[in-house]
């Protein structure tokens, strides 16, 4: 691997990912001034308000901004390579909206629901959405079947959302955000709730590159040379629950970055996983941070929810992947 | 009668037929052949108007195909494709039936007319016995001869059929290729896509062979099957030796000769 | 499978719908007995609180499910025979989401400007544009079947993100409507829409019914039912239409309810098969009774809280098609 080709691409999304941090650092409802920007950063003083707007509201934002990212453009490769399907994404699949529902119905029904555990109810909802999706879609990977039972327990999902929240009217109030996928709120806690389950799928995302590799030959012939199928199936899906789960426990659904992400590493790397299994997160942490970007400058002071922000961008990018691939 | 000229047309963006020109004698019993991708089924699909064409006309019985909507064209002639996939669930008959569909008005009921087409469409194709059974439970050849049994429902003097033999063992291959003898001695013109070479002689009054999209020989079988157009059109080497029982001709290739040619 | 036993399940199900109506109406806050009806259906005098609750809110209120249901499986029956898959429904093809889309901004960003009246006018004007444009992308020498799917779910996916821009930055007591409009409520119902719904239903269900010749015909594929005198183009084009003119209609009426448009066909399917001539009557039937009994349960199950009666449908429904699915393995 030590291509340098390849190694410049890292570079160049690494760089990316620096300039779209400090973007992200500087521009929001009040815009700041580099040197602010630089001067907090380097030279903190507690008593310059401005200083407090960039290191105590913009850099946890941040930070949490690159991890539900890199946890759904991880998510996203990992999908798209079990699947055999090019269109997978844990937001079109269904999958976050199974999270968001056993969050809601968790935090709303449950008596005595706490934050601690929202991430426990976003793995839950999450992995019973997506066992549902790939019973349903069966062996093959027929793009057309897959996705559209994704959207069905999607629809499901949101249905069942709404009817609590219907009967719940201070719930809607409180959660109709963060039901459309937004960094808005608080999320440190939640961040370092869930960072050591990104760490494990993240393991296991290492660990599944040659089955990855292997599986894009088809199950049958991955099979025959030697990979144990249902043991990197289910370690590849649990990983894609842990951080579907983690990235709805953060910001809510946000949809797209899961499917986007992978095709961008693959025009820049190719397809081996090698190369993927790296390169998805830090695309998919570029996006989302410039996704949240948008999201609070084009309707200042306000600002958009990033879910929204995803899916504008983001869904063309899956009709145009649709009308290149699917004849 | 059918008549081709200056034909060239595309699929997917390619060209797949080149300037074709070709009369399609009435009354006969004429053969489509040629090696896989020549343009065979889309010489067919175009005969049938169901293919835009670039360039060329297509006049039936003198008039241009383009002209006639398309339920005229279904009055005048009948396409049976090569890939088929019919809901399993219905019967034969339900199948049968919608071969009418050209003759039928939109509400009008069912008509004594119909109902002895369908019959003889049934007879003719032997597929009496199974008229109620759902096509699922068919045979492959069973189910084929109901497809037919729906072309023939149609009723038209002309009759397409794209590869029908295909995936038929031999006897019912054979038996299909007697009925579409039968239906050309009633004086129905028949046009057939077919892979055999010695059952399309033997069978076809008149050959036409395909290659890269033009035609290469087209005329009566017995003066076009010989083994210099077999080469050309196939690149396989071929000689003929006469059948001991019944004194016809019979290709047998060799190898195949400059395949990339 | 002869015409006999088809035409006695249909009248089964007329009789089953039109008892599930009658006591439908005996249902609710004010409950009546089967002899207070017979009793008013006489027109004996007496219970005028009870003869204005039913002429004036139940009445219409169930012949709207009824009718809307008929709509919305309809439409789900003509673009599955389109598209060949059984999973298309209008719901998650991006028309409902078209439709839903222009009658949330009538009623969050313009609340006065446009009559009630008008909704259905402006839903069909939404859904045919997004119909247009995913037949327009999916467009490959003819419509292709899976494309057009996909693209109507990235579509849906764009619809959806607007309607939640709405619905998140809308005024909150408005949102809160057209939340409840948004998941299928019956709650408005009066006879003005059944009025409309019945005209739509007129003018898009029964062409749809009495082209049943043509779908059954369409379905062996574009290249035999071409060839059998179908114009294939036009009656794709035509029948969309129709589909999305029965969607936008339902949808303006009483908002999006995206699993009777896959349950009712598909329930109807396992009983009579892919014979158009029945299938389309007896899903619009059993599309009627979805809806009129998720109306009935969300109306009466919490009462005095109303549950929208689409998301019993889709509560009830969606584990069920759900289900089915499974079992039938990759076949799709």
């Amino acid at each position: 691997m030590p291509d340098p080709l390849r190694l410049s691409g890292f570079v160049l999304i690494a760089g990316v990912l620096i300039l779209a941090a400090l973007l992200h650092l500087r521009f929001g409802a009040s815009p700041l001034g580099w040197h602010v920007v630089w001067q907090a950063l380097t030279a903190w003083s507690p008593d310059d308000a401005a200083h407090n707007i960039v290191t105590e509201m913009r850099l946890p934002r941040l930070y949490s901004a690159m991890a539900v990212g890199a946890a759904l453009g991880l998510a996203g490769a990992l999908m798209q390579g079990v699947t055999g399907n090019p269109l997978a994404d844990p937001g079109l699949l269904g999958v976050n909206s199974g999270a968001a529902f056993f969050v809601v119905a968790g935090l709303l029904v449950l008596p005595g629901g706490t934050l601690a555990m929202v991430p426990w109810l976003a793995f839950a909802g999450a992995i019973t959405a997506a066992a549902v999706v790939i019973l349903n879609s069966g062996s093959t990977a027929a793009p057309a079947r897959l996705i559209l039972s994704g959207v069905m327990v999607g629809a499901l999902f949101s249905a069942l959302t709404t009817s609590i929240l219907l009967l719940d009217q201070q719930g809607l109030e409180t959660l109709r955000r963060w039901l459309v996928g937004s960094l808005a709120f608080e999320t440190s806690g939640m961040r370092r709730m869930v960072l050591p389950f990104l760490a494990l799928a993240a393991g296991i995302a290492i660990l599944n590159i040659p089955g990855l590799n292997l599986y894009r030959l088809g199950e049958q012939s991955a099979g025959l040379m030697g990979l144990n199928v249902r043991r990197f199936r289910l370690t590849s899906l649990l990983a894609v629950v842990l951080l579907a789960g983690s990235s709805v426990a953060i910001a809510g659904p946000i949809g797209f970055v899961g499917l986007v992400a992978p095709h961008l590493a693959r025009l820049v790397f190719g397809p081996d996983f090698r190369l993927l299994v790296p390169a998805s997160p830090l695309i998919g942490a570029v996006l989302l941070v410039l996704g949240d970007i948008v999201a609070r400058v084009v309707v200042r002071p306000l600002e958009l929810n990033t879910g929204i922000v995803t899916a504008i961008i983001g869904a063309p990018v899956f009709i145009f992947l649709v009308l290149q691939r699917v004849k | 009668m059918l008549a081709i000229q200056g034909l060239t047309a595309s699929r997917g963006g390619v060209q797949v037929l080149r300037d074709v020109d070709l009369t399609i004698a009435p009354g006969r019993f004429t053969a489509l052949i040629g090696p896989n991708g020549s343009g065979k089924s889309t010489l067919m699909a175009a005969m049938a108007g169901m293919l835009p064409v670039d360039s060329g006309r297509l006049l039936l019985d003198g008039k241009p195909l383009a002209a006639l909507s398309r339920r005229g064209m279904a009055q005048a002639l009948s396409f049976l494709p090569q890939h088929l996939n019919a809901p399993a669930g219905l019967t034969l008959r339900e199948l049968v039936v919608q071969g009418r569909f050209p003759w039928r008005g939109w509400l009008s009921a069912w008509s004594p007319r119909d109902e002895a087409a369908v019959e003889k469409a049934v007879s003719l194709s032997r597929v009496g016995a199974l008229m109620d059974r759902p096509l699922a439970s068919l045979s492959g050849g069973q189910l084929q001869r109901a497809w037919i049994a729906m072309t023939l429902a149609q009723d038209t003097p002309v009759i397409l059929l794209d590869e029908p033999t295909t995936f038929l063992d031999v006897a019912s291959q054979l038996s299909l290729l007697d009925l579409l003898s039968q239906l050309r001695d009633d004086g129905r013109t028949i046009v057939a896509i077919l892979h055999d070479l010695n059952q399309a002689a033997r069978y076809a009054d008149d050959l036409v062979m395909m290659r890269d999209g033009r035609v290469v020989a087209q005329g009566p079988s017995g003066t076009i099957f010989t083994t210099a157009n077999l080469e050309q059109v196939f690149s396989i080497r071929a000689h003929m030796v006469t059948s001991p029982a019944t004194g016809e001709q019979i290709c047998v290739a060799s190898s195949a000769g400059d395949v990339d040619a | 499978m002869s015409g006999r036993y088809n035409r006695l399940l249909l009248g089964f199900s007329a009789l089953a719908l039109t008892g599930l109506a009658v006591f439908a109406l005996t249902l609710g806050s004010y409950p009546l007995r089967m002899a207070d009806l017979a009793l008013l259906a006489a027109d004996d005098g007496g219970d005028t609180m009870a003869a204005s609750i039913l002429a004036d809110i139940r009445l219409p209120r169930i012949l709207l499910a009824v009718l809307c249901g008929m709509a919305m499986a309809l439409s789900g029956v003509v673009l599955q025979t389109l598209t060949r898959n059984p999973l298309a429904a209008p719901g998650l093809v991006g028309v409902e989401a078209g439709a839903g889309l222009t009658v949330l901004v009538a009623m969050i960003l313009w609340p006065t400007g446009l009559p009630v009246v008008f909704y259905p006018l402006a839903a069909l004007l939404g859904g045919v544009a997004v119909a247009l444009v995913i037949a327009g992308l999916a467009w490959r020498q003819g419509i292709s079947a899976l494309r057009l799917l996909l693209v109507g779910v990235g579509m849906t996916a764009i619809l959806a993100a607007f309607s939640d821009l709405l619905i998140t930055y809308g005024r909150i007591e408005r949102v809160e409507s057209a939340l409840l409009w948004l998941s299928g409520s019956l709650h408005r119902a009066d006879w003005s829409q059944v009025r409309s719904q019945a005209l739509w239903l007129l003018a898009a269900g029964v062409p749809v019914l009495l082209l049943y010749r043509q779908f059954n015909l369409f379905q062996l594929g574009e290249a035999v039912a071409g060839s059998r005198g179908l114009d294939t183009w036009r009656f794709q084009i035509v029948a969309l239409f129709f589909s999305v003119m029965l969607t936008a209609s339902a949808v303006a009426n009483v908002g999006t309810m995206s699993f009777v448009g896959l349950l009712a066909p598909h329930a109807a399917r396992l009983l009579v098969g892919e014979r158009q001539g029945v299938l389309l009557p007896l899903a619009a039937m059993i599309g009627a009774g979805i809806v009129l009994l998720g109306d009935t349960v969300g109306r009466t199950a919490v009462a005095p809280l109303q549950i929208p009666a689409g998301m019993v449908v889709a509560i009830i429904g969606a584990p069920y098609v759900l289900f089915l699915l499974s079992r039938k393995g990759g076949t799709t």
